[in-house]
């Protein structure tokens, strides 16, 4: 499959299609991969794709990376189906057109949730819980897939609920508080959590911004679930599970437990996938006479 | 002089976000048939329940506020046609939100009011006044943890005033 | 640093009685910012003008709070005052502490704590108020009027008469629209082209109004008060400054086919006027038919007209206008398909797209299932109408015979959520209980039957309307009608009668079939044009059903008649003129002032998601491309239209950060206002 991925590359730099090629090499130790950028034909065997290909390659799409595509025209990109969807959710919202990316699909089996689990193989130990309820392993939209792309059905929800999120749901008020204090509590605001995230697009993020301050800069109590609530609330709907969020964060917060569980309302409410839909408007922005109310008095 | 309103050990402080169309006439037409309600409440006037945006709650939270209203025109009768309907579902996902963090959603009271509807006004307030009342100060926003710096900044600015 | 001043109202006792107001004021007195305190009795009266006047002269006060009653009260009363004195009126704010606060609570040591609460978040709110220009555009007093029926007739009239310059477009050759058609009008029997020509003749000669007839709007660009139009006028071949109207054209062409306004019941030559009122009363070659046109043959219309103003080399032409207001008055159809449901023939202008000659041959004309003489309610009026094609002998379309017994069927696609629409067409049972007095009145002997759901008939003279319709011999039959099938030359009805539980047959010479009114077949199309919104049926949405039934969502343009929801006669008038009171009102100023209270973009910051352009309910959020000193593209953001913007702040909060922000709503300004939030009880 890698050699497809790579011929494929290859023509693409040859016949000057695209500037350059954003996919993952062999990375500093036998346990890593790193993300590249082949810009060279010559380069194109440094390409690879295994389960260890776990980083979120459409965050250098976003706009606000702009740095790295300076001048290029177009650019071509190895993507997992999750990949795709959040390159999808970019071109939805306007941060990316169609015809500035070529992509390079890849098939999925899933991907180790981290480095450092990585044993020579895949297995329920150490899949990335994103990888449980993916159906996008096929991905959607694609400019070239090694060999033929089986029809998949989509339409359903999402299969399962992540164990963390429904661990925590199944919690008391109280105890769910508890955790995130704690949790929080090691939070320094370096706001990592943000920067890795494709779709924390936002020239000026709000938590920077300061006329007024809403979200208040020191990484005390309030000001930590001030950011917090405040990101998973920009993330409705647009969050496409990558999970860059959790794996980024140097103190081992999962922050992207919020974005789990914000999925699922936004699919019981809304029935709205992010990233499957060019022309789909996100949940938060859209709305139906009929929505749900049970909580207004 | 008027009857003495009962005086409790506990009074929550409430912040409510209106809209001018419906909700805040709502609780004025409140004042001009005299009717009342507990005083406990703090108003803030915007166009729309559309213009209520989390930060708000969130902040009020923050400021001390043990409970939050959020209130505007009922569906259908937006001013702006529409506003309201976002808000609904801005406010669906907070809650979740909120609720996922275990911050307390009892405290957040989300009322369709019109303008005439000055008694369903009062009731809110009252009942709301009462359930938070029963809650207790906010102590998920209460327990405070300082942050030093800040302090510091604070401590400063007095100095030179 | 600020120089605020607060103004605290005793409001006689109104505001005294619960509330201290001198502690309020010295409690204000304390706060950061304020230099000049007022408690006094009556802050609305003269005096207390005068006094709000020269502290803020005197003090160069910067912004003042008004503590006192509601701003609906008197926020503008104040706001004009300082505007007198010279301060920015958007720098007053009022703190609600009558109608909040004293009138609500009995306690006064209560009443003072939460005033002083409610004047702090004030002081620090207005802080950041922005002192604001309202916004001066200009305006184009010119109207456009799209549709030419009767609404777009009644408000181009009442505008031009008083005084202002209006265009028509209609896109049909004449004016009319169905009205026209329609032979007498209920409840007074009136005849239609009686009152209608008269208004037509009037539109044509107004020196104030320009008819486009035969035309299209293809484009509608800006705002309130700055429209601009771009009109397709559609070539007539006919030069009008030339046209007298002879006739002499159409009576010698030899070709034709069925006539659109006669509903496909007749024949018209290819240079045609719709009908022989219309007006303009100049000729148009249908370019689709025409052999000189299509093939270069024939030409005889040329050779005999007198003035000579037939040119086969004519092109359409695109004319571009500024207006600064528009009035939608694009009517109605009958629903298209339903004869279908019903077996009946359906005449082949009524498809949807335009058949060629060969799909139009095969059409069966009778037979197999189709039956002729099931007609619609339009075509039942050009039956019974004096100038249609059977001189208002009441004939069957299939053979000309004169019906004996005529079953009307009302409901059809009304009220039918499965194969119709949900709602009621309203003028259905009005107009069936017309056509069976007219068709009684010219058939002396003619059984009339009505099968119906329920008589509704709410209009003044409308019950007694159809009482008469009954008096008169109709026979009403609560019921629904199960199939219509050939018997013979006859069709055979089989329906049931809900009162007596009994199933009736009747054998009918002709149905007719009181249709569903529903938009025109472009509704949607055109309001993308015009960028108006509508329901799911496609019938153009007022602003606010109730107070704003006249306001499309977009300012400044209007609705009349039935494109916004069914209607009849009397009603869509009375739209079209409470339009044409609308677009008077509009024009009533020499310029266009518009309230500061508007959202504005901070376009370095804005990263273009357009979250705010979909969210906009009036469309007044532009996209726009940003370029730099060379003129090269540097970024795209988004930018408010002030014309257009109302001020409800639903960008402000979809954009995640903070790029648009409703002014006089600011972030700030209630960043301010919750962090003055100290919720003291007493
Ligand atoms: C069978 C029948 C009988 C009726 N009898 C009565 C009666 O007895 N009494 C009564 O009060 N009412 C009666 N009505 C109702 C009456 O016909 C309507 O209320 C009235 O005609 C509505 O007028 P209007 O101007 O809104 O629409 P229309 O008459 O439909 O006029 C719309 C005009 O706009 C033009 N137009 C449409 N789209 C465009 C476009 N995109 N660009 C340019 N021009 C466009 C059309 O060509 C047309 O000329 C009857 C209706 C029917 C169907
Ligand atoms: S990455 Fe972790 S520590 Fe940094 S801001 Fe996010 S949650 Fe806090
Ligand atoms: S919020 Fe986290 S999981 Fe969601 S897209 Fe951003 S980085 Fe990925
Ligand atoms: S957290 Fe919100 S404001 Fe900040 S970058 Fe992400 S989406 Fe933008
Ligand atoms: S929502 Fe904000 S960032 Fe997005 S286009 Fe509008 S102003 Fe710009
Ligand atoms: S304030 Fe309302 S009307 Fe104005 S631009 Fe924003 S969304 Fe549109």
């Amino acid at each position: 499959m890698i050699e497809q991925i790579r011929n494929q590359a290859r023509q693409l730099l040859e016949n000057g299609e695209v500037d350059v090629v954003i996919g993952y090499a062999e990375g500093s130790d036998p346990t890593r991969t790193t993300p590249v950028f082949v810009r060279k034909p010559e380069d194109v065997d440094r390409l690879i794709y295994d389960a260890r290909c776990i980083n979120s390659l459409p965050l250098y799409l976003n706009k606000r990376h702009e740095y790295t595509k300076k001048g290029w025209k177009k650019t071509g990109i190895i993507g997992k189906g999750c990949d795709i969807r959040a390159i999808t959710q970019l071109i939805a919202e306007n941060q990316l057109r169609r015809d500035e990316v070529y992509i390079l699909g890849v098939p999925c089996e899933g991907v180790v949730s981290h480095f450092e689990k990585w044993d020579g193989s895949l297995h329920d130990g150490n899949r990335a819980s994103k990888c449980t309820d993916c159906d996008v392993m096929i991905p959607l939209d694609t400019d070239f897939f090694p060999g033929e792309k089986p029809e998949v059905d989509r339409s359903g929800p999402y299969k399962v609920t992540s164990p963390k999120v429904a661990n925590l749901m199944g919690m008391e008020n109280d105890q769910r508080f508890a955790f995130w204090r704690d949790d929080f509590d090691r939070c320094f605001k370096c706001y990592a959590c943000r920067e890795v995230c494709p779709h924390c697009s936002c020239n000026v993020c709000i938590t920077d911004e300061t006329t007024p301050s809403w979200i208040d800069p020191a990484a005390h109590k309030k000001g930590v679930f001030s950011w917090h609530l405040t990101r998973a609330m920009h993330l409705v709907g647009r969050c496409t599970g990558c999970g860059e969020c959790t794996r980024a964060c140097p103190m081992d917060i999962q922050v992207d437990l919020f974005n789990q569980r914000m999925k699922e309302i936004v699919q019981e409410n809304y029935g709205y996938k992010s990233g499957y839909s060019l022309e789909e408007k996100h949940p938060l922005i859209t709305y139906k006479v009929d929505d749900r109310e049970d909580f207004i008095k | 002089m008027g009857k003495k309103i009962e005086r409790h050990a506990f009074e929550p402080k409430i912040m409510a976000f209106v809209c001018k169309w419906c909700t805040y006439s709502g609780a004025d037409l409140a004042g001009t048939s005299r009717m009342d309600y507990s005083p406990n409440v703090r108003m803030v006037r915007l166009p729309c329940s559309g213009r209520i945006d989390p930060q708000f709650m969130i902040k009020a939270f923050e400021q001390g506020a043990d409970g939050v209203v959020v209130s505007g025109c009922h569906p259908g009768d937006c001013h702006y046609n529409e506003g309201n309907y976002y808000a609904r579902r801005r406010n669906t996902a907070f809650r979740e939100l909120m609720d996922f963090n275990g911050i307390d959603i009892e405290r957040i009271e989300f009322s369709w009011i019109s303008a005439a509807e000055a008694i369903k006004w009062t009731e809110v307030i009252d009942n709301f006044t009462d359930k938070v009342r029963e809650l207790g100060p906010h102590a998920q926003y209460s327990d405070d943890v300082v942050d030093p710096y800040a302090e510091f900044l604070v401590q400063k600015d007095r100095e030179t005033a | 640093m600020a120089k605020i001043g607060v103004f605290v109202c005793q409001c006689g006792n109104n505001i005294a009685r619960t509330v201290d107001t001198a502690a309020v004021a010295k409690d204000a007195s304390e706060q950061n910012g304020v230099v000049h305190v007022e408690d006094y009795k009556f802050m609305c009266s003269a005096p207390g003008q005068e006094m709000f006047k020269k502290a803020i002269k005197e003090k160069g006060l910067d912004a003042c709070i008004v503590a006192a009653c509601s701003p609906k009260m008197h926020e503008a009363t104040f706001r004009k005052a300082a505007e007198a004195a010279g301060l920015n009126p958007f720098k007053v704010e009022i703190a609600n502490i009558r109608e909040q606060c004293s009138w609500v609570h009995d306690d006064k040591e209560i009443g003072t704590a939460k005033s002083k609460d409610l004047t702090h978040m004030m002081i620090e709110r207005i802080k950041f108020n922005r002192p604001l220009e309202r916004y001066v555009m200009p305006l184009t007093k010119r109207t456009l009027i799209l549709g030419g029926g009767i609404a777009g007739i009644q408000a181009a009239l009442d505008l031009a008469n008083a005084g202002i310059e209006v265009h028509i477009v209609e896109r049909e050759p004449s004016l009319g629209g169905n009205m026209a058609r329609l032979s007498e009008t209920f409840p007074t029997l009136d005849c239609s082209q009686c009152i209608m020509t008269p208004k037509m003749v009037e539109v044509l000669d107004h020196p104030l109004i320009t008819v486009h007839a035969y035309a299209e709007l293809q484009k509608l660009e800006g705002f309130i008060g700055n429209f601009r139009a771009t009109i397709l006028q559609k070539a007539k071949f006919v030069i009008d400054d030339l046209c007298t109207g002879c006739g002499e054209c159409w009576e010698k062409c030899p070709f034709s086919v069925e006539s659109e306004f006669e509903m496909g019941l007749v024949k018209r030559p290819i240079i045609y006027i719709p009908f022989p009122q219309a007006v303009p009363t100049v000729p148009v070659i249908d370019k689709t038919e025409c052999p000189k046109i299509l093939k270069d043959k024939c030409g005889l219309c040329a050779q005999v007209c007198g003035p000579d103003c037939i040119d086969f080399t004519q092109q359409d032409e695109i004319k571009e206008i500024e207006f600064g207001a528009v009035i939608v008055a694009t009517g109605f159809q009958l629903m298209p398909n339903v004869y279908r449901e019903y077996g009946g023939w359906r005449p082949p202008h009524m498809t949807p797209k335009k058949l060629t000659k060969k799909e139009r041959a095969a059409l069966p004309r009778s037979g197999a299932g189709r039956l002729v003489d099931v007609i619609n309610g339009l075509e039942f009026e050009r039956l019974a109408s004096a100038s249609g094609p059977t001189g208002g002998q009441i004939r069957r379309p299939s053979d000309g015979k004169i019906p004996e017994t005529v079953v009307f069927i009302a409901c059809v696609g009304s009220r039918d959520c499965n194969k119709g629409v949900e709602y009621c067409s309203k003028i259905c049972c009005m107009y069936t209980a017309k056509h069976t007095m007219l068709y009684q009145h010219s058939v002396h002997h003619g059984k009339a039957y009505v099968f119906y759901m329920d008589i509704r008939a709410g209009g003044k003279g409308y019950e007694e309307f159809i009482n008469r319709a009954q008096n008169e011999g109709a026979q009403y039959i609560r019921g629904r009608v199960s199939r219509l099938s050939k018997k013979g030359d006859k069709i055979l009805v089989k329906g049931a009668d809900t009162l007596t539980g009994q199933a009736v047959d009747v054998e009918a010479d002709m149905v007719v079939l009181a249709t569903a009114m529903v938009p025109q077949g472009d509704a949607e199309e055109t309001a993308q044009i015009l960028g108006i919104g509508y329901d799911k049926h496609g019938f153009y949405s007022e602003q606010h059903p109730k107070l704003m039934p006249v306001d499309s969502s977009t300012g400044g343009i209007f609705l009349a008649g039935t494109c916004q929801g069914v209607k009849d006669i009397p009603e869509t008038v009375a739209q079209a003129s409470a339009a044409a009171s609308k677009v008077l009102a509009l024009f009533s100023k020499e310029e266009l002032q518009r309230d500061p209270e508007v959202a504005i973009v901070d376009q370095e910051k804005c990263m273009n998601c357009w979250d705010c352009v979909t969210v906009c309910p009036y469309l007044a959020i532009d996209r726009v491309e940003l370029k730099d000193r060379n003129g090269n593209f540097r970024k795209w953001a988004a930018q408010v239209n002030p014309g257009l913007c109302q001020g409800c702040g639903l960008c402000n909060t979809a954009c995640r950060s903070k790029s648009i922000e409703l002014q006089g709503y600011t972030n700030e300004q209630v960043y301010a206002q919750i962090t003055a939030f100290g919720g003291e009880f007493v």
